[in-house]
């Protein structure tokens, strides 16, 4: 295997023994974003002179045992890195340069990653495809009359590609988990607030909202734990907590409790995904695990998906402008009472009293208990990361506007949010993992649900499903 | 009996059931006697359980494992914390039938930790006011003059202490609900770092999520049970098992080298001079022993521009009690008052009526606010300030509580002024610590607040610790023996 294409933790491994130098494979990575990314298009912030300098300073250095010491990473875009621009997608932003770097960023560099680029994101990170007026349009590294997802779009292709050793995005409605399945890569959705957002305090948000995560992307479900050691644990300021994430439940197949929840009547799902989900359980049940197929948390799931919307738009309210907000009073009052696609519900959000979040939330913190119940009989819930493979790009109007059709019933676009919302809007952690691929060839990929904090158990399983079902292939 | 037990403080009762000096049945006895015989006069001690309390006292005097930390402690609870089998109305007559099925988390760790929980102690109305009346238990009152309130929220908490009628106590605090009581009948509270203790159960209807700025904490006779009633409250519970709690040992063990800001007085609230005097004393006597004391050190950001915040952002969080109509008239109030308008009145109506959207941008104001503490706490180890605007004030349930006025200084200042006193830590997710700084000119207790750097709870402990010690403790109130 081209050395592009092995796991962070196996390129931290070559460098550290010198089998390679950090500047080399550096090299061996920028080479390639200039020889195969014009059409992709992922690596749309490139700052190779300064990765170029760290990446010798590492390799004058004596201590080695970082844990990504000399792997090569890009970033999402919107993570700030001093230096360099962070627009999310606006030209407006484009002369921005971030004056310090995220603590994410802060940390992976501590622990010796090079970052030399940022991948590319849909505006306002609001979408599953990543385009965007200021870097253009990203394209799916396996079939590029398709997008990569979003909106770590650029993230995941970067990956799929074999244009970094590592990359970090960002989640609120499925923006870790779609683009790792849209491009056949791993990912993981941490647990809420296990992993601090904080970037730099002269352009971003202070307070974090109650939903978004960041996470790592990658090709090996080993690198989500070792990127997620570097990456979680309170703020700095926040001295009186210590994070104690508890060990996987299980690392073996045959001890696994599994609930898989392959399809959901009235949340359209495609026939390929689904029957895909369900030949995975049959073969971990023939592996040995205990597999139930109808074990549901205890709530109705169109309940918990309505709940879920409605806070996805109160917490996106704070950032949107008068203007913004002006324009979905109007939409809103343009749509029929009784119409309850996940746009309606959305827009009709506009304008929510803090009272009436406070009523959210406490139903939320009570389904939270519920999924906690829940996943004490189940180690792991397998799902799908959204309702489809990877989508032809789809770049007319809003996404409110468009509508796809799946096993023959039309939906909003935005209705796929019942997958992603299903396990965020409640906090759990969620890993993507390689499921397999459509007749077409597009990559799936599985959803791999856990108990809150049982981030380590959903790596483990996908470390598992790695093992005995199927790892990261590389596009044709 | 050795010794009067009455007002030691409830590290001193575990030592002496431990060590079999006392029975743990008949240290319960002592104080169900003295409830029963002299709190008709405070009515503080209002939902009691006397029996099943003996029959677990006579358990524990049977156990041979008596290492709990507050093992025999005779405790009562505020009375919005869950208890199985007891009542919580918060003083609401539509919970007045209430039974709890469960204990609040809270009350499971406390017994866990050893003590005799045997009754429950009184709360304003939806635990909203800084004294203590509802229409289900009447009326508390102050154990240092009974014409006085003891305070509130946690004002039976507090006045059940003072007065001798139990070892240790919980309560609760969003706008200074354990300071203020703790500050106006001469005891200890802690009010802890947000969301270090899980209030699961000190809630009605069954509510689960937790209230943002409102924490629960310990009273007590002594800063030593506050330490240890910290240590039995705090931690996540099980289903937050990512975190474990990490608190910093206290910055300091002794005054020389500490480093002390104070403030006794500020524009939104003015301060009694019964207090801003007796702060005055103990700067002398923090300098004297070797602390460097500023009075001038403060925080970077605009606090009046914080109180404001505070106002509107407490008010949105306890909006969940307003019903439709209600939430009608404060939006009518809201859009009728100038947005400038920097009254109470007009900072509730805006925040009972505020969309969410203006919540999460106050947030993020308070967020930048809670850096520039982070900031001033590297310079310093504590803030000290007052917990109220004056001494304990005479019962006033006339109207509405932002009519109500008290008297500062010999004048009518509007008693909600002194909530700057409760935002200026509460707001910002500081732990706070109330202790007794003596009496005023007139006899009534006065208490400082100690606020510290978030997680800093074992600092501003110690520091009540050493002021307990070394300048003021803890003073039974007259008549009480």
């Amino acid at each position: 295997m081209d050395l592009a294409f092995e796991s962070a933790t196996r390129l931290a491994a070559i460098v550290r023994s010198g089998e390679i130098s950090a500047r080399e494979l550096l090299d061996h990575y920028i080479a390639r974003v200039e020889r195969f990314d014009g059409p992709i298009n992922a690596v749309v912030v490139r700052d190779f002179e300064r990765a170029r300098a760290h990446a010798a300073a590492l390799d004058a250095r004596g201590d080695r045992s970082a844990p990504l010491f000399g792997v090569p990473m890009t970033v999402k875009e919107s993570f700030d890195v001093a230096g360099l621009p962070s627009t999310r997608g606006h030209v407006e932003a484009r002369d921005h340069r971030a004056g310090t770097s995220s603590l994410a960023i802060r940390r992976l560099e501590a622990a010796g990653a090079v970052i030399f680029g940022k991948t590319n994101v849909p505006v306002d990170l609001a979408d599953w495809q990543s385009y965007n007026p200021v870097y253009g349009s990203t394209s799916n590294p396996w079939n590029l009359a398709h997008t990569p997802g979003g909106s770590s779009g650029g993230s995941a292709a970067s990956m799929a590609a074999g244009f970094a050793g590592l990359e970090i995005g960002t989640d609120i409605g499925g923006s870790v988990r779609v683009p790792a399945h849209y491009c056949g890569v791993f990912g993981h959705k941490p647990t809420w607030a296990l992993c601090p957002m904080y970037g730099d305090p002269a352009t971003s948000p202070a307070a974090m909202t109650d939903i978004s995560v960041l996470g790592p992307i990658a090709r090996s479900a080993v690198d989500l734990a070792l990127a997620l050691d570097v990456l979680a644990g309170p703020d700095p300021a926040e001295t009186g907590l210590a994070l104690n994430l508890p060990r996987p439940r299980t690392t073996s197949l045959k001890e696994l409790r599994v609930a898989v929840w392959s399809h959901e009547p009235g949340q359209a799902t495609d026939g390929e995904l689904v029957a895909k989900l369900d030949e995975l359980a049959s073969f971990l049940e023939r592996e040995g695990a205990t597999v139930s197929r109808t074990a549901r948390p205890g709530f109705a799931a169109v309940d918990a998906y309505h709940l879920y919307l409605r806070l996805l738009d109160a917490a996106w309210s704070g950032r949107l402008t008068e203007e913004a907000l002006a324009s979905r009073r109007d939409s809103a009052a343009q749509r029929a009472p009784d119409d309850m696609s996940a746009d309606a519900i959305m827009l009709r959000c506009v304008d929510m009293t803090h009272r009436g979040w406070l009523g959210l939330r406490e139903q939320r913190a009570k389904y939270r208990r519920a999924w906690s119940a829940f996943f004490q009989e189940w180690d792991v819930l397998l799902c799908p990361p959204i309702a489809t493979a990877a989508l032809p790009h789809m770049q007319q109007g809003a996404t409110w506007e468009r509508s796809i059709a799946i096993e023959g019933r039309t939906i909003a676009y935005n209705d796929m949010l019942f997958w992603p919302g299903l396990t965020c809007g409640y906090h759990l952690p969620a890993s993507v993992a390689p499921l397999g691929f459509t007749r077409a060839g597009l990559p799936l990929g599985v959803q791999i649900a856990g108990p809150i904090y049982g981030d380590r158990t959903t790596i483990a399983v996908a470390e598992i499903l790695e093992q005995a079902w199927l790892g990261f292939t590389a596009p044709g | 009996m050795t010794m009067n037990p009455t007002f030691l403080s409830a590290t001193r009762l575990a030592s002496m059931v431990r060590a079999r000096e006392i029975g743990c049945r008949e240290l319960l006895d002592h104080y169900i006697a003295r409830v029963e015989r002299l709190d008709p006069r405070i009515n503080a001690v209002v939902v009691r359980d006397f029996e099943r309390a003996r029959v677990r006292a006579a358990k524990l005097d049977n156990t041979t494992d008596r290492g709990a930390p507050l093992f025999g402690v005779p405790m009562t609870i505020k009375e919005s914390f869950n208890v199985a089998g007891l009542p919580t109305t918060w003083g609401a007559p539509a919970y007045r039938d209430s039974t709890a099925a469960g204990n609040a988390l809270a009350v499971d760790r406390f017994l866990n930790a050893g003590v005799v929980l045997f009754g429950k102690t009184n709360v304003p109305l939806m635990l909203a006011d800084w004294q203590s009346y509802n229409v289900i238990y009447g009326t508390t009152n102050n154990p240092w003059n009974v014409a006085l309130s003891p305070g509130g929220s946690s004002g039976g908490s507090a006045a059940a202490l003072a007065a001798g009628l139990t070892g240790i106590e919980a309560g609760s605090d969003i706008g200074s609900s354990i300071r203020n009581p703790a500050h106006y009948c001469g005891i200890y509270g802690h009010k802890p770092t947000w969301g270090i203790c899980p209030p699961l159960g000190q809630s009605l209807a069954g509510n689960v999520a937790q209230a943002d700025i409102s924490v629960i904490g310990p009273l007590a006779r002594s800063a030593d049970d506050l330490s240890v009633a910290l240590d039995v409250m705090a931690g996540p519970e099980d289903i937050e098992n990512g975190w474990k709690l990490d608190l910093p040992p206290p910055r300091a063990t002794r005054f020389k080298g500490l480093r002390v800001a104070m403030m006794t007085d500020h524009p939104c609230s003015e301060v009694d001079a019964s207090i801003t005097g007796r702060f005055a004393e103990l700067a002398d006597f923090l300098r004297r022993e070797g602390a460097s004391v500023s009075v001038t050190a403060r925080p970077e950001f605009d606090l009046a521009r914080g109180h404001r915040l505070y106002i509107e952002m407490l008010r949105a969080t306890t909006s969940a009690r307003s019903d439709a109509a209600a939430m009608e008239h404060w939006r009518a109030e809201a859009a009728r008052l100038a947005f400038d308008d920097a009254s109470y009145y007009a900072m509730m109506a805006r925040g009972i009526s505020m969309s969410h959207r203006d919540f999460l941008l106050g947030n993020d104001q308070r967020q930048r606010m809670r850096r520039a503490w982070a900031a001033f706490f590297r310079d310093w180890d504590v803030f000290l300030c007052p917990a109220a605007a004056s001494p304990a004030q005479p019962h006033d349930h006339a109207g509405e509580r932002w009519e109500r006025c008290i008297t500062v200084n010999g004048h009518r200042v509007p008693a909600t002024d002194q909530m700057f006193w409760a935002g200026i830590s509460g707001f910002y997710l500081l732990p706070a610590t109330a202790a007794p700084l003596g009496l005023s000119p007139d006899g009534l207790p006065v208490g400082v607040q100690i606020v510290g750097a978030q997680y800093a709870d074992r600092t501003t402990i110690q520091v009540a610790k050493l002021l307990e010690t070394a300048w003021q403790g803890f003073v039974p109130p007259p008549g009480w023996e």
